[in-house]
């Protein structure tokens, strides 16, 4: 394996110790194959234990590992370290209050897509086998159900960093998802709930989430097919 | 669940729903302008091989009282398209609250100015 | 009743640990019966592994072709090489349907036929297209779909809490003690029923698919309570893993018509399965892999071979398999629709684990007494479902049927059990570990103990396995646990410390992969996914037999009188061919 010399700066903060962030730089040589997240585990597990950050299924599904790599909202085990040139800054998720080095705390991120009421609601009795749906009713949810909740989305928003009790993408999306699933009869609180200043009007389509979601969901179009349902349903 | 349109507006919805209008009905609008002031209002001989606008064609056209009305129209929907516009843009940008409240009592002035100026161009270019 | 001043309390009537699919399923079951059910957690839910899993969940519903219960309990029968038990297996199937007709009312979004029906797919194994699908997500929804029927049913959630000892007095289960990794200290969940979900423990291995939290966390705690585990070794190696990441290219690659090629650019599994061909399963694929690889016929004569899609076309690849296409494209650069994707096999699956009854109740001997109030199921646990060798799909079924078993075991329990109290010290052993980690002043680092461990696991107990392999990676494995003994860590402090947790995690996994190669060593015959090449045939006349294996002061004690459950006169064992 061909390896290569790379300065890594990561920010980090200890919260017992730190009043605020700081960059700490790491010069190594590194196999040019690894991902950042292998990058991140050369660092922790060979020089500084003490370095903390989430990671777990290292193959873009558990949604643990999102992360600010150079500048962008990028998944960690996913990210090539080839896909960059010389020094490699790394930051935790812009956004969120910062727990440990790159662990942020998204208790709140959760209690806003709990706040959508994520789950199938039902008023009619459930069938003796399936529901019966369509492939291209299926194929309106089947992206939106392809969220990981890593929180890239919510955490590049700008309307989100202006006011903290938007709901934000990930949540919109979620609600999204159980509005156009034909076999939920939740619907009529679901709009009432995002149909707020602080829900699905505060989006005023950056198509920042879009860009950082890592699994190409088209969040902003999303987005805009629920304000049309909304206004439908309210006015 | 049916909401009244004031309750509604308070959601934001019906300022998105505007902005769309708006959008929509600038696009149109800034077609018939040019169509009435740069194709229908040429005829005063060339310059450089190409045709001049007439300072006479705009002025009848901008007395006809229809045309009046859509030249009001346009000039309605472009102010609050615009104003709209920026309110987001501060509104996502900018996080202190003194320098948003500034910015926005800035738009609200400059956005009645404007309209004043502009009721105002309408109105007596055409007289 | 005094406690530690940095330990929590919480009492409630049942603490499930892990919050995958068998974890969720079964704190679903509890909450709807009104009862107070919390999951402790080392992730965020949906971060849990049971979402990486792809292809889909078995169930005979015919929604493609015609199936059966009885096709679908031969196949798994035959997937396990006759090792697995049948009143479990037959169990399972009659209750597969229901699963699926239940998570798809729940709100999982399912691919769907033409007729608007759940889509299924054709897996490795099965005989007929049995694996109900969401094109590649499968795991994915489900485990998100019962996540959040679990918070609308008001299911308490610890996450980020490493369990760091089971509580166990007079033969009964009453609680975990847990650090709370966000901010340290222990918290004590004292409950009527444990439930350990804490799902597969391929991290042992080098080559694996397995994510960093799978570290059988809960084995070594049942190997610490001096109780058994069984069948460990047997371990499913998965045919295509990405080259040298081992993370998993879905079995629904093959199931969609996927080829392996050679070096010669040969269809080789023509030559170890001709009518299955791809379509075997997966001990017999890895094998064959296995096989070209080590006779020279690898890529370039490299330690890999193809899956080549590029025949399925653009379209199909986009629609049914979009993620793992991104895998691909990710991890190697290669384009599945243009280019073939050098794969190697890779440890998957643990057929073994802690031995539990049709009930998920935990078992402490062949004879099958249970210990009151502790239940295991997923993963983690050994039914024996899948035997010596996992078919494709049934892991989910598994998780998701017996999580559900286990919740309605342990409301029943609970209805009708008073609570064990805690002893005075219950918090002593969970500190003890916490400070030998913390305080020790050794020189060992944790990950070059795991490294060592995992590097030699793939190499002498990996796809083939030989005596005289296995009794090295016995000595390593003794030196690495003495090692173990002078670990200590970078991070001294409370908040997100990673070295503890991980440093604690490397010990489980030196404890149970003795028991693994102990297992490997004795039985010394070839069933299912456990290959022997000193002894290359399968024995029904020795080897009818599950493996109890304890942690003794004096080493593994193994017993082999659990025999396997076989309706001889419907399933009789054959000879395993495809």
């Amino acid at each position: 394996m061909a390896k290569e010399k790379r300065n890594i700066k990561i920010l980090r903060y200890n919260p017992k110790t730190d009043k605020k962030p700081h960059w700490k730089s790491y010069n190594l040589e590194l196999d040019s194959e690894l991902t950042i997240l292998d990058v991140l585990n050369e660092i922790h597990w060979k020089i500084d234990g003490s370095l903390a950050y989430r990671r777990s299924c290292r193959s873009a599904i558990c949604g643990s590992c999102a992360m600010k790599i150079n500048g962008q909202n990028l998944l960690a085990c996913e990210t090539p370290m080839h896909k960059f040139k010389g020094t490699i800054k790394i930051e935790p998720l812009p956004g969120f209050p910062i727990l440990k080095d790159l662990v942020v705390d998204m208790d709140g991120f959760f209690k806003k897509i709990e706040r959508v009421k994520p789950y199938l609601i039902l008023d009619k009795p459930t069938p003796i086998k399936e529901f019966i749906q369509t492939p291209e009713e299926f194929d309106n949810i089947r992206e939106a159900a392809t969220c990981i909740l890593c929180g890239a989305c919510t955490s590049s928003c700008p309307s989100l960093w202006a006011n903290e009790d938007y709901l934000g993408p990930a949540a919109l999306l979620k609600s999204y998802r159980f509005i156009f699933d034909t076999r939920d009869d939740g619907s009529v609180d679901r709009i009432d709930i995002v149909n707020d200043k602080n829900g699905i009007w505060r989006c005023h389509t950056i198509f920042n989430c879009m860009e950082a979601c890592p699994k190409n969901i088209k969040i902003t179009e999303y987005l805009s097919k629920l304000k049309v349902k909304v206004l439908e349903n309210t006015i | 669940m049916k909401k009244g349109l004031t309750e509604t507006s308070k959601t934001g919805a019906i300022a998105w729903l505007l902005q769309r209008i708006t959008a929509v009905i600038l696009f149109v609008l800034l077609i018939v302008h040019y169509i009435g002031y740069h194709m229908l209002s040429k005829g005063v001989g060339k310059v450089d091989g190409a045709e001049q606008i007439s300072y006479e064609k705009v002025k009848a056209l901008m007395s006809s009282p229809f045309f009046n009305l859509i030249q009001f129209l346009f000039l309605i929907s472009a102010l609050y398209h615009g104003v709209n516009g920026l309110w987001t843009v501060i509104e996502d940008y900018v996080s202190n609250k003194g320098w948003r409240l500034f910015l926005y009592s800035l738009l609200v002035v400059v956005g009645i100015s404007l309209l004043f100026v502009g009721t105002m161009t309408i109105l007596k270019v055409g007289a | 009743m005094k406690f530690n001043k940095e330990g929590r309390y919480h009492k409630l009537d049942a603490v499930i640990v892990g919050a995958g699919l068998a974890g969720l399923r079964a704190a679903l079951e509890i909450a709807k019966t009104g009862k107070r059910v919390a999951i402790v957690t080392k992730v965020y839910p949906t971060r849990s592994h049971s979402g990486a899993a792809q292809g889909g969940i078995a169930a005979a519903l015919g929604n493609v072709a015609d199936d059966s219960l009885e096709m679908h309990m031969f196949d798994t029968i035959k997937g396990s090489d006759y090792l697995g038990d049948q009143d479990i297996i037959e169990f399972f199937v009659n209750e597969a349907r229901k699963t699926v007709y239940e998570l798809e009312n729940m709100g999982v979004p399912f691919s769907r036929t033409e007729d608007g029906k759940i889509n299924q797919r054709p897996f490795g194994g099965h005989q007929s297209p049995r694996a109900c699908f969401s094109a590649d997500i499968t795991g994915h929804v489900l485990l998100h779909t019962l996540y959040e029927q679990c918070v609308r049913h008001k299911v308490l959630f610890f996450n980020e809490f490493q369990v760091f000892s089971l509580l166990i007095k007079n033969n009964i289960a009453n609680g975990v003690v847990a650090w709370d990794i966000r901010h340290g200290g222990f918290h004590t969940f004292h409950a009527k029923a444990v439930l350990l979900a804490t799902g597969g423990y391929g991290r042992a291995f080098e080559i694996t698919s397995n994510a960093h939290a799978n570290t059988g966390d809960s084995l070594a705690l049942i190997l610490e309570n001096g109780l058994p585990l069984e069948d460990m070794e047997f371990v499913q190696f998965h045919p295509t893993g990405v080259y040298k990441h081992g993370i998993l290219l879905s079995e629904a690659c093959r199931g969609e018509g996927g080829y392996l090629t050679n070096g010669k650019g040969e269809r080789f599994m023509e030559n170890y399965a001709k009518d299955k061909m791809e379509l075997a399963p997966r001990d017999v694929v890895s094998r064959s892999e296995q096989t070209e690889i080590n006779q020279g016929r690898g890529i370039d004569g490299k330690d890999y071979v193809y899956l080549d899609m590029r025949h399925l076309g653009s379209k199909k690849i986009l629609d049914r398999l979009p993620q793992v296409r991104e895998l691909a494209l990710n991890y190697l650069k290669v384009d599945m629709i243009t280019d073939p994707v050098p794969i190697q096999p890779t440890a998957h699956y643990s057929m073994g684990g802690i031995p539990a009854n049709i009930n998920t109740e935990v078992i402490l001997d062949a004879k099958g007494t249970v210990v009151r109030g502790l239940y295991a199921a997923g993963e983690a646990a050994c039914l024996s479902l899948h035997g010596g060798n996992r078919l494709g799909t049934n892991s989910l079924q598994d998780a998701a049927t017996f999580g559900r078993v286990a919740g309605q075991s342990i409301s029943k329990f609970i209805a009708e059990s008073p609570i064990e109290e805690l002893s005075q010290n219950h918090l002593d052993n969970a500190n003890g570990k916490v400070s030998a980690l913390r305080d020790g002043k050794g020189k060992e680092r944790h990950s070059e103990i795991r490294e060592e461990l995992q590097k030699n696991m793939t190499k002498l107990v990996g796809v083939f396995r030989k005596e005289e392999d296995m009794l090295k990676l016995k000595s390593i494995i003794k030196g690495l646990q003495e090692r173990f003994k002078d670990v200590s860590i970078d991070d001294k402090g409370d908040v997100y410390n990673m070295d503890l947790f991980e440093a604690f995690e490397v010990g489980n996994l030196l404890e149970f992969s003795e028991v693994m190669v102990e297992g490997a060593i004795a039985r010394k015959e070839s069933r299912g996914a456990h290959f022997r090449t000193d002894f290359p045939k399968r024995d029904d006349e020795k080897w009818m037999k599950h493996t109890l294996a304890w942690k003794t002061k004096d080493g593994v004690k193994l017993d082999f009188s659990k025999e396997v459950v076989t309706y001889m006169d419907r399933f009789p064992p054959i000879e395993r061919k495809y």
